[in-house]
């Protein structure tokens, strides 16, 4: 098991980390440490704001991966060099992202359950 | 083709449906020139310059000319000190910004570095010295909800241009900065009706957006961009205005209102009002 450092500041140009199509090389390199067992340390050094949209791609997919379960994602992944502001906003996105793809999963179970209803199934 | 605009547009409800009424004549011209005649118009509010931008945007993609004429000298004064005039019409004429209260227009492309619009916000909106004096803190999350705006209009709108603008008005009540962001891509109602799977008013599909944890994306979770920007503009005694179809979603003093108008826009409009009067020195409240 190694301890992989993921710098978001290579990722962006400037100290804001704002778009989803740079989060994404962040969120494939955090999905294959994870699937390898690796520690993720997510580190914010000269990032000065960070936006929902930005986290949702690099840390909230994360949530919705069959092959990961969330209390693995939560032992994982661990984030340095933060503010506040960008703490507030990463609990926002995990809380929010937990929801999400729960709702998606039930919503899915309803469908197959309604699915084999009218197929005479069950 | 000769459109009159009308003596006075504002940020308001009147103001928009006026230049969505425009927008709609222009949309369906094709290979033509547009003469705006502004003989009629007296005051414009410049942030406004952002939906104007839409309006010349359809038309060019349509392979319309575009002339303004008969523009009184205050209008064609406010155009070009916030560089609209110069950005579509090469009108290399300078004016001085001397009481700075302009936000300068920008139209940033859908394959623009996003760095672009970073900087501007930093730039022209809260380097603007009335701003009310905020905490780092606070900044922070104004600057997140701004550019949330912005990523908003280009992931849920897949638009070409996003266009900006913005005026500053220090002889109004609350000394008002009024921020307009505007996009031409697919709208709330249509992405929230996707959605669903029905056909929603344009007025519930506002609403429906706006509420925190909502979201129309299906692969990646969404739906928190805007919580905070309602949460300072009620402190600081603001307003936001969303325009999208016919319904208009207006966020102030803690209420919502909803209104439908009489045309529907293509795409979206969000005006931010921010209060410069405002002497209070902000901390959110967990801080």
């Amino acid at each position: 098991m190694e301890t992989i450092t993921i710098g978001v500041k290579d990722f962006i140009t400037t100290s804001m980390a704002m778009s989803p199509e740079k989060a994404e090389p962040i969120f494939q390199l955090v999905k294959e440490n994870i699937l390898k067992n690796n520690k993720i340390v997510i580190d914010f050094k000269g990032v000065n704001i960070v936006i929902t949209a930005f986290l949702n791609v690099a840390y909230g997919k994360l949530y919705g991966l069959k092959e990961i379960n969330d209390l693995s994602i939560k032992e994982n992944v661990t984030f340095i060099n933060t503010t506040e502001s960008i703490n507030d906003i990463i609990q926002e996105v995990q809380t929010n992202s937990i929801t999400f793809f729960k709702n998606q999963e039930e919503g899915r179970k309803k469908n197959n359950l309604l699915e084999d209803l009218i197929d005479g199934n069950s | 083709m000769e459109i009159s605009l009308p003596n006075n547009i504002r940020s308001n409800i009147d103001g928009y449906q006026a230049l969505i009424n425009i927008f709609n004549k222009c949309k369906v011209l094709n290979n033509t020139t547009v003469y705006f005649n502004c003989i009629y118009l007296t005051f414009f509010e410049a942030n406004l310059c952002a939906l104007l931008g839409c309006i010349i945007e359809k038309l060019h993609s349509n392979n319309c000319r575009v002339e303004f004429i008969e523009v009184k000298d205050n209008v064609k004064t406010i155009m070009l000190k916030n560089g609209f005039l110069k950005y579509y019409f090469n009108n290399e004429q300078i004016v001085e910004d001397t009481f700075g209260t302009t936000v300068k227009y920008l139209a940033v492309h859908k394959n623009d570095d996003d760095d672009i619009f970073e900087k501007y916000i930093i730039q022209e909106v809260l380097g603007k010295d009335n701003f009310p004096s905020m905490s780092v803190k606070l900044t922070e999350k104004i600057l997140t909800n701004i550019f949330e705006v912005y990523v908003n209009a280009k992931t849920h709108g897949k638009c070409e241009f996003i266009h900006a603008c913005g005026q500053f008005f220090p002889r109004n009540d609350n000394k008002p900065l009024r921020f307009t962001i505007v996009d031409l891509g697919v709208n709330i109602k249509e992405n929230v009706s996707l959605f669903m799977n029905i056909d929603v008013k344009a007025c519930e599909a506002i609403k429906w957006a706006m509420k925190k944890g909502n979201t129309t994306k299906t692969t990646e979770p969404g739906g928190l961009g805007l919580s905070y920007i309602f949460e300072f503009i009620e402190l600081n005694m603001g307003k936001v205005e969303i325009i999208s179809s016919n319904g208009i979603y207006i966020y102030e003093k803690g209420e919502v209102l909803t209104i439908e108008l009489n045309e529907e826009f293509s795409g979206t409009i969000v005006n931010f009002t921010f209060n410069l009067d405002d002497k209070k020195k902000y901390k959110l409240t967990q801080e």
